[in-house]
């Protein structure tokens, strides 16, 4: 008895202890990067035009590449959610290897897919060049870095989706369909006014994923200074020119850019969900 | 449901307007005309001071992709490319022997020695001391010139084999060492002198052994299967230059090969 009670009265400061020790690591880790550099390396740093050039590629990359994730990932966790056919169990696993693979991997597989997987006698990218113009062209683009993103954000934006379309009941969908809705209209008047918490969620995830993905760029898109450098592979060009005041000024940026982000996020839906209960 | 419809209408019209915005990028930085150099990271530097003055000079574009020697070497094959220049020729005898290569060129000699905190706190001078016990070592794996450079020479001598074991990390390439020797994330590591030069925060100490360890050497490799032969060999060529690249890489603290190698125009340069 003495055992147990000991054992209550530690669980909630036991719990504290972890989570407080987390929680102390991250801010460690802000605190230390943050403490590293001055505000005149950050102003050095972004006086140069390439890496503003940077900055805007990696806002436009990513959120390109988050939106065209939802634009997919919606019906595909639609489908995973409320259909119920052969194969359902494999296309599931299918849609999770782009986040289990080693990112160097999924960079590595699209250089392949877009270089040497022949159609006919040229490859996807040479195709679209001979279709297109040299414009056209995806390997080693700003492009590329939105493919890039799209691949593994993609996944993430499916499983969060999946989640929350599992949580809302099929019966409305049902009863909709009943009252003479067709198929398409109980799945945009009923099941996503419902899910859009969800996909504002999966857009923020997939936003922040794509904020710091690397690995995959690097392969895919290159490091090309001003061309195909976006934050997260600034940081490697930075290091490679021993530049490590430059780095952590660009880390704590991108911390910065996910934190906003994801903090307003969370601002907007919570200010939604006040005025779902006033009306 | 009101709501709903005005988020998807934003969600297009934001997408749109990146979509926009991107294609621009795409499509206003045609990379007709420019050549496109696979470059060591530890050179990085350098090459990228010199790209600028060739532009300057000749009004020519060289796209740069950096990264380590090794893992260049496999995007270069599955891509394609013009110029290849890793930290070490022994990559480019690959490609030559493959048929890959028309031309190459030496720019300059590289020394691997040791790198350790500013005014070598750990009092470290010799491989031998990289197994002393109680050190952190750092070395570059097999993907980076230097890796490939040191196994090659020292693979089987006991002492390396000894500091090999008592390595606590095995990096990608030469700069990750260097920074996390000038971080004191480790106490020591080896790269390149010229690179070690780039750090401020760490002292440099050579491996007086050229038996041992010989120097490396820097080359710059057209490829055969360039788009831009002429072009190609033309940055080559002013890298190689005195008064061009040389100067830079001089500038920048690599020891520069002032002649034009002996192997240039073998294999059909005009």
């Amino acid at each position: 008895m003495p055992i147990a009670c000991l054992l209550t009265c530690l669980f909630l400061p036991g719990v504290g202890l972890m989570a407080g020790g987390y929680v102390c690591l991250i801010l460690g880790m802000l605190l230390a990067g943050l403490g590293f550099v001055s505000w005149q390396d950050a102003v050095d740093l972004f006086g140069k035009p390439e890496l503003r050039s940077a900055l805007g590629l990696t806002f436009l990359t990513c959120t390109i590449s988050s939106l065209m994730s939802i634009l997919v990932a919606v019906p595909a966790a639609f489908l995973l959610s409320r259909g119920r056919f052969r194969g359902k169990s494999a296309l599931d696993t299918v849609l999770d290897i782009p986040v289990i693979l080693p990112p160097l991997v999924v960079g590595l597989s699209l250089l392949i897919l877009f270089n040497h997987l022949s159609l006919g006698e040229k490859s996807i990218d040479g195709w679209l060049v001979h279709v297109f113009g040299e414009g056209a062209r995806v390997t080693f683009s700003p492009v590329a870095v939105v493919v890039a993103q799209f691949t593994v954000c993609c996944a993430l934006a499916i499983r969060v989706i999946r989640s929350t379309m599992d949580e809302i009941p099929k019966r409305q969908e049902e009863v909709a369909m009943s009252l003479g809705c067709s198929r398409g209209q109980a799945f945009f008047r009923v099941l996503l006014p419902q899910a859009w918490r969800g996909l504002l969620g999966a857009w923020a995830i997939a936003w922040a994923r794509a904020l710091g993905e690397f690995g995959p760029i690097l392969v895919f898109a290159g490091v090309t200074r001003g061309r195909t450098e976006v934050l997260s592979t600034a940081i490697f060009l930075e290091m490679n020119l021993g530049n490590l005041r430059g780095a952590v000024v660009i880390s704590l940026v991108l911390i910065a850019i996910a934190l906003v982000v994801l903090a307003g996020v969370r601002w907007l839906g919570r200010g939604w969900e006040r005025e779902e209960v006033l009306f | 449901m009101l709501h709903f419809k005005r988020i998807l209408v934003l969600f297009l019209v934001v997408l749109g307007v990146a979509v926009a915005g991107l294609w621009q990028r795409q499509i206003s930085r045609d990379d007709g005309g420019a050549v496109l150099l696979y470059c060591a990271a530890g050179l990085q530097a350098p090459i990228t001071e010199a790209v600028a003055a060739f532009k300057e000079s000749s009004g020519e574009r060289v796209e740069l992709r950096f990264g380590g020697s090794g893992s260049l070497a496999a995007q270069l094959e599955l891509a394609g490319g013009d110029l290849y220049l890793p930290a070490d020729s022994s990559y480019l005898d690959s490609f030559e022997a493959r048929g890959m290569l028309s031309s190459r060129l030496s720019l300059c000699n590289l020394s691997a020695g040791i790198a350790v905190a500013h005014g070598n706190p750990a009092q470290i001078f010799t491989v031998e001391d990289l197994s002393r016990q109680g050190l952190r070592i750092a070395l570059c794996n097999q993907s980076a010139a230097i890796g490939l450079h040191l196994e090659k020479h020292l693979g089987s001598d006991p002492r390396w084999r000894m500091a090999v074991s008592s390595a606590v990390v095995s990096m990608g390439t030469v700069t990750e060492v260097a920074q996390a020797v000038a971080l004191g994330v480790v106490d020591a590591g080896i790269v390149w002198d010229a690179v070690a030069d780039q750090f401020q925060e760490i002292d440099f100490v050579a491996l007086d052994d050229e038996a041992l360890l010989p120097t490396a050497q820097a080359v710059i490799g057209v490829l055969a299967a360039s788009k831009n032969h002429e072009q190609a060999h033309r940055f080559a060529a002013f890298l190689n230059n005195s008064e061009g690249g040389g100067r830079i890489f001089r500038e920048a603290g690599y020891r520069t090969i002032p002649t034009l190698d002996k192997n240039v125009g073998r294999v059909g340069i005009p």
